[in-house]
């Protein structure tokens, strides 16, 4: 899966899982910050990541997959591996 | 006329130990601060039982500051909790020597009236609900009386009922807002100092009123969470039951505080979080029921808590999270208790845990016995009763071991390394759902 197809599908998930439209939001944005995410919230978004991928985040890094970039590289390189 | 409305409700942790753990640990007051950002459910109550014809503004302590300049109102009303009463106090007394009339309401006030009467013109003991429209109608004569009682009973029935003014809170940056279904708690806790104590009994609003009430709630905010303000919600299974389905439509996130009875019921626990529910917090106060024989009068904690983890797990596989709430300190409680906490909560699972000290809030059950019994460290303590400082000398154990072995739990429960472990523990639980 290349960068533009996890880009696709990352934000079709994360669409649906928080119910609100992610079309406009940018690679670099942070979606805490932008989707006004409490911590469970945040946390309910990493499981929908990590099962629709089938990957797993460093526990001690949790708080670092803020953006759409960050996620995209760590799926890119989880898959790179597996593969 | 022009009425000012005034919510005090800042907490700071006064033990210089504990507050320089706050800075490195901060999760373990954080429940504190949301408590502290909420906005005052009594006073947009008592703006709503103000006449149309008066003007009410609504204003939070960090609008106040004490070198600020006063902002002036025909009358002011203060709310505050009992950590911060002398603020309120001083507030009071600044207003009444500029010519303001003030009067002082809530929780402590109304289990400690004498002494707020010493800095305001009127108090009003218990809730607002029958009193205040009095006092309106008694000032406007120029007849203000120096105490009001607002009703323990029949608050949320006609004509005494009213639907709080959320409108004021518009434009305001809440991250959270509050709806209370209920006053009261049959379980009537020694330590507790929330509305029971300003109740004869629990009291349960109809159900059409609440949804009404959150509907305008989160209409005020961009993105709401809910908080119910409740002390024990799902105390009636069956008003639960037909709650949770009335408000599944409404796409809530949101959380509220109960006890551990809300495991026993699966379709309630199913109904939980369909209908949004994101943590729901509750006192489990010890993880060994031997320490919890003088917690409740009908020793209903002490009943349960053998099923604690049971209970844990049944409402997390559900997605809704567990905020766990311990009090050290307990009669029955040695040095022993640090580690059987620790141990307890690191086979929970708990998402969140809130870890504080048995405090004796002025005009409980707790405060008369450990009074009784010659107990308490001073006679006057009320910017100490933060949940983290200690007032009162331990049974079965030390002042100095009871802070320390605080701090221990702090630094053990409150760590990178736990506080990932539980947000590990959420995320399997919501793949296992998803």
């Amino acid at each position: 899966m290349n960068a533009t197809t996890i880009e696709q599908e990352l934000r079709q998930a994360l669409t649906e899982a928080c119910q609100k439209e992610l079309g406009s939001i940018g690679l670099e944005t942070d979606l805490v910050h932008e989707l006004e995410l409490d911590s469970m919230a945040s946390l309910r978004l990493l499981a929908v990541v990590e099962k629709r991928f089938d990957i797993r985040f460093p526990d001690h890094l949790l708080g670092e997959y803020r953006t759409l970039q960050r996620l995209i590289n760590f799926i890119a390189t989880a898959q790179e591996e597996a593969s | 006329m022009k009425i000012g409305l005034i919510a005090m409700s800042g907490i700071r942790v006064r033990t210089p130990e504990l507050a320089e753990l706050g800075v490195t640990l901060p999760q373990f007051v954080n429940r504190g601060k949301v408590v502290a950002s909420l906005p005052s459910l009594g006073l947009l109550t008592v703006a709503a039982l103000t006449p149309d014809d008066v003007e009410v503004v609504y204003r939070e302590i960090q609008d106040v500051k004490p070198e600020d300049d006063l902002e002036m109102f025909d009358l002011v009303g203060i709310s505050s909790f009992t950590a911060q009463i002398d603020e309120a106090y001083a507030l009071a007394d600044r207003y009444r020597a500029a010519g303001v009339p003030v009067v002082l309401g809530g929780l402590h006030v109304t289990l400690m009236p004498d002494e707020a009467a010493q800095h305001a013109d009127a108090v009003v003991i218990n809730g607002a609900e029958g009193a205040w429209p009095s006092l309106v109608q008694d000032i406007r004569r120029s007849e203000l009386q120096p105490r009001y009682e607002g009703l323990r009973s029949g608050v949320f029935k006609a004509p005494n009922y009213v639907h709080p003014r959320f409108d004021l809170l518009r434009g305001r940056p809440y991250n959270r807002v509050t709806v209370q279904t209920s006053r009261g708690c049959p379980l009537n806790c020694e330590f507790c100092a929330a509305s029971l104590r300003i109740t004869s009994a629990f009291q349960q609003k109809p159900l059409d009123c609440v949804t009404e009430e959150i509907k305008a709630a989160v209409s005020v905010t961009d993105q709401p969470f809910l908080e119910l303000a409740d002390d024990n919600t799902f105390i009636n299974k069956k008003w639960s039951r037909e709650f949770l389905r009335a408000i599944a439509p409404l796409g809530l996130n949101w959380f509220t505080e109960t006890d551990v009875s809300v495991a026993d019921d699966d379709e309630l626990l199913d109904l939980l979080a369909e209908s949004g529910c994101r943590q729901i917090l509750i006192g489990l106060e010890s993880p060994s029921g031997s320490d919890l024989g003088q917690v409740d009068p009908g020793n209903w904690k002490q009943s349960r808590s053998d099923r604690y983890l049971e209970a844990i797990d049944r409402i997390q596989s559900r997605g809704v999270s567990v905020n766990g709430c311990f009090i050290l300190g307990l009669d029955g409680h040695t040095p022993d208790i640090f580690q059987e906490v620790k141990t307890f909560v690191e086979r929970s699972g708990l998402l969140e845990v809130q870890l504080t000290v048995m405090t004796p809030f002025p005009g409980t059950p707790l405060y008369q016995r450990l009074h009784n019994e010659g107990r308490l460290l001073q006679e006057r303590y009320w910017d100490r009763c933060t949940l983290f400082d200690v007032n009162y000398k331990p049974s079965g154990m030390s002042v100095e071991e009871l802070e320390t072995g605080l701090r221990w739990l702090f630094e053990q429960t409150y760590n990178d390394e736990q506080f990932n472990k539980r947000k590990r523990n959420y995320i399997e639980i919501v793949k296992a759902r998803l």
